[in-house]
């Protein structure tokens, strides 16, 4: 919380009132954003991750962004690992690539799912696997609502598919 | 008998509820050949059931959800090693199943790999074991200078201790990739010295004549892979 309010500090005036507000409401929910106070633009919910194997994670959420102007994702860090990035895999003509990217805009009143296959947060050189059923704690740097922290919850592979398949069936 | 019933079916149906069976097995599909001597993998209520479709999403033309190849790439030979470090020879990848799914990919990925692999190990878990036995999960990396043999047991058992995780020399792996149709994997650098590999986003789906009919695409739901998988199991492919 220290290194978030002083990056409020270099946030222009006219945000700073919504990045309090965002504090404060992550202050005592870990849900992501505000609820309740109304004063909040950015909202991220249902944050899930997982580990590949030992040394690399990748963390999914769902941003909302219920303002009247664009953002963007410009940031993340984590307390399971100090090398944390933002990556994008794509698909083209059956061929997947992976790569950092610098910013994910959020346009207003959008919302954006990060998820397999899209976007999503990268945790390298964890120093032990995330544990399932666990979570870690991962801070979404905004460009104009600033830090939002949020828990994560370490799923498994199989077992999180077959709600899915539950769900749908 | 019955306690033996018993056990049979709840493992088949684990993870389901035993919903989809009773989904699926209308009366009708029910028919008087039952065999009173259920084998031992698969339960009685699957026994004659048909592949359940996705209730989302209506059945393509094909009869799969999966992509039909109108030129299937024939099946390659070129020795890997298995998880084990046994020699794997990709030409023997359907003897003794129906279905041999090959997806290339490296244990570092963090994103769709998993994803893919735990959409197929939860499929294999939610049908009858009749199916799930006659279906080869074969995962081979891409990034043999980082997956080992270890590493690659390590990598499926995540999954499904059935899968096999397939290691060996680049170029044997690249060439495999190029006969099969598929771009060969590149190495993309992520700063740090730190490098993710291009790979295909698809598995193929190679059936005992020995070609990949069908394709299937990343992001194919456990309904849709239980179709087809569970079809083409029961029916072998066949051209429509």
């Amino acid at each position: 919380m220290e290194a978030t309010m002083k990056r409020s500090l270099l946030i222009p005036a006219s945000v700073a009132v919504v990045v309090l507000a965002t504090l404060t409401a992550c202050g005592s929910d870990d849900d992501g954003g505000g609820t309740g106070d109304g004063a909040t633009t950015i909202e991220v919910t249902d944050a899930w991750g997982w580990s590949a194997m030992d040394d690399r994670g990748a963390v999914y959420f769902t941003v909302s962004n219920t303002g009247e102007e664009a953002d963007a994702l410009v940031g993340a860090t984590s307390d399971a690992s100090d090398t944390v990035e933002v990556h994008e895999t794509t698909m083209s003509d059956g061929v997947a690539e992976m790569a950092p990217v610098e910013s994910v805009e959020i346009a207003a009143g959008d919302e954006t799912t990060f998820e397999p296959g899209g976007y999503h947060v990268m945790l390298l050189e964890l120093p032990e696997p995330l544990e399932v059923g666990g979570s870690i704690s991962v801070t979404l740097e905004f460009e104009q609502a600033g830090e939002i922290t949020v828990d994560a919850e370490i799923r498994e592979f199989v077992d999180d598919a077959m709600e899915e398949a539950d769900e749908e069936m | 008998v019955c306690a033996a019933l018993v056990t049979v079916l709840v493992p088949a149906c684990a993870g389901s509820d035993g919903e989809r069976a009773g989904d699926v097995t209308t009366p009708g599909a029910l028919p008087s050949s039952v065999t009173p001597s259920v084998s031992p993998s698969g339960s009685l209520g699957h026994e004659h059931a048909e592949a359940p479709l996705d209730p989302d999403i209506a059945l393509p033309a094909s009869g799969f959800y999966a992509r039909v190849e109108p030129s299937p790439a024939a099946l390659p030979a070129g020795v890997l090693t298995d998880q084990a470090g046994t020699p794997f020879d990709m030409a023997d990848v359907t003897r003794g199943v129906d279905v041999a799914l090959v997806y290339f990919g490296y244990t570092n990925c963090p994103d769709i790999c998993p994803a893919e692999l735990g959409t197929v190990a939860s499929t294999l878990r939610g049908v009858p074991d009749r199916v799930a036995d006659r279906v080869r999960m074969v995962f081979v990396t891409v990034d043999p200078a980082r997956d080992d043999v270890e590493r690659m047991g390590e990598y499926v058992a995540l999954f499904d201790p059935r899968f096999v995780g397939l290691t060996g020399d680049g170029k044997a792996i690249e060439r495999l990739m190029v006969e099969m149709g598929l771009e060969p994997a590149n190495k993309l650098p992520t700063g740090g010295g730190e490098y993710a590999m291009s790979h295909p986003a698809e598995v193929l789906a190679f059936t005992s004549d020995r070609r990949a009919h069908l394709v299937f695409p990343f992001g194919m739901t456990v309904p849709q892979w239980t179709h087809d998988l569970w079809k083409l199991v029961d029916e072998g492919w066949r051209q429509r």
